[in-house]
């Protein structure tokens, strides 16, 4: 071995921490994410012909939105990946399935404004989870290398 | 889980070492942004990412971009298993490195 193992450690921390660093992501990231989240959420509270056409179109927004990062930033990583920022991940994605089931019941009950609601509650959700992901996961790179 | 401290004389190198690291933070990361981070040329970087590919530790991608190709890398399962020893096996070092001299100050 021909390298200090604190200089190899060294080198892992600072190499890590460069990855995201420099990504200053537009708040339109958050805005276009937190409609993609949205309109899944209420889609499932919408008349079946429209739930699809909602559906369809925010997977396909996903879609776009995913080659834009890739291409802008040059990585990428699942939201399930980290292992202490994926907690982050789980949390939301049961935030944004309980939020689908109170659109599907407010449509079984009859309540017109409740994808509304859901909507909106899931489109600021995902902006908060979003951005606390990120953090997390940047504190999680910085972190202890075990 | 921690896996048993190996050291992996492939990864060790600086430059592999460092993007090892870097793969090991993403799920995939294109070759400008592993160049810019570890600041080697394309020829440097090109011939790391070919002895981590020949040791089956990473997997090259290319992706047409705006009619260009664009490359890019991430761990196997293999690379992700040999680079987590590889850190054990520097935190053990590093540790003994760190450990106080049994018996300093003893004049017999």
């Amino acid at each position: 071995m021909t390298e200090d193992p604190n200089e190899a450690l060294a080198r892992i921390r600072e190499a890590r921490e460069g990855v995201p660093g420099p990504v200053a992501y537009p708040v339109a990231w958050d805005l276009a994410y937190g409609a993609i989240c949205g309109l899944m959420v209420a889609s499932q509270g919408l008349p079946t012909p429209w739930a699809m056409l909602a559906l369809v179109i925010a997977l396909a927004g996903l879609a776009i939105c995913v080659q834009w990062w890739r291409n802008r930033v040059g990585w990428w990583v699942s939201g399930y990946s980290p292992k202490r920022a994926r907690w982050v991940a789980i949390g939301l994605a049961v935030i944004l399935i309980a939020l689908m089931g109170l659109s599907i019941w407010g449509k079984d009950a009859g309540m017109v404004w409740m994808p509304l609601a859901t909507g909106a509650a899931g489109f600021v959700s995902a902006i908060i989870g979003g951005r606390l992901w990120m953090h997390v996961w940047k504190r999680e790179l910085a972190g202890d290398l075990s | 889980m921690t896996p048993p401290p190996v050291f992996d004389p492939v990864i060790h190198a600086p430059g592999r070492l460092q993007i090892c690291a870097i793969l090991s933070s993403v799920d995939e990361a294109e070759f400008a942004l592993i160049r810019d981070t570890i600041k080697v040329s394309d020829s440097v970087l090109s011939k790391h990412l070919k002895q981590l590919e020949d040791a089956g530790y990473i997997t090259l991608t290319k992706t047409p971009v705006d009619g260009r190709s664009r490359t890019w890398a991430s761990l196997t399962p293999a690379g992700k298993k040999a680079f987590a020893a590889h850190v054990a096996e520097l935190n053990r070092l590093a540790a003994l490195t760190q450990a106080p001299v049994l018996g300093k100050g003893f004049s017999g």
